[in-house]
């Protein structure tokens, strides 16, 4: 198993460049379920499309919006 | 018209036809029983059986003949179910996918139960005949066969279908 996971930094960019969900959700396409599912970190994955229409729209990099976080130390 | 829409339409065909013959079947048993005399010729067993059997054993013989039909009810009940998923929309998930597996069990039980039921009722039939006149029958018939392959085949696609609806569960995970 890994032992880094993947966190999902969309709330702090969407927080820097003063957008709601509602209007990322419109403007790349999806709905406002699917934003709230990948700010929670629900999700599975995100399709290539998905991402680059976000980073379009914000005007940042995949590597803005995804993190990889060591797992805790279960000891 | 897309491929849902075409699953969704032939379903809700389907049903009415698996609800019809839900009705009928057991209403033509019913009626066959209650017109018909409970003799050695009105059982469809292919056996001769034994001018001095017991009714006893001819009610046993006969309500073993009626297992198949009450599996072919099951499997009805099951296609309805699945017909009725399908109608609403409920085509690549689990819960299809193992109605699918239940009918083709229910189509592997319509050629086993025959196979087993066969046997007994010959014993039954024949038991009041002199010791050398009693015969215990075992028969396959092109229609087990057929049952029992188009079970499997069934059963197969039950199993393939869990893995496209796994498949398509992990897909909807995916934003």
């Amino acid at each position: 198993m890994s032992d880094v996971s993947i966190v999902v930094r969309l709330d702090v960019m969407l927080a820097m460049r003063k957008m709601k969900s509602r209007d990322l959700a419109h403007a790349v396409g999806i709905t406002e379920q699917n934003i709230s599912l990948l700010k929670s970190g629900k999700v599975k994955g995100i399709r290539f499309e998905t991402l680059a229409g976000i980073c379009a729209v914000l005007n940042c990099q995949p590597g803005d919006l995804l993190e990889a976080v060591p797992d805790a130390d279960p000891a | 018209m897309s491929n849902l829409e075409h699953v969704r339409k032939l379903a809700g065909v389907l049903r009415g036809i698996t609800i019809a013959a839900m009705v009928a079947l057991p209403l033509a048993i019913a009626g066959g029983l209650a017109a018909l005399p409970l003799t050695p010729d009105v059982l469809s067993v292919d056996i001769t059986p034994s001018p001095d059997a017991t009714r006893a054993q001819l009610i046993l013989a006969a309500g073993l003949s009626l297992l198949r039909p009450l599996i072919l009810l099951w499997a009805l009940n099951e296609m309805r179910k699945l017909f009725g998923a399908y109608v609403a929309g409920d085509v690549l998930t689990d819960h299809a996918a193992r109605l699918i597996q239940r009918i083709g069990q229910g189509f592997v039980a319509m050629a086993v139960v025959p196979f087993l039921v066969r046997p007994v009722q010959s014993v039954l039939l024949t038991m009041a005949n002199p010791p050398g006149a009693r015969s215990l029958a075992i028969g396959l018939d092109s229609e087990m066969i057929f049952f029992a392959l188009s079970g499997g085949l069934i059963i197969v696609i039950g199993w393939a279908m869990r893995e496209a609806s796994a498949a398509a569960a992990e897909n909807r995970a995916i934003v």
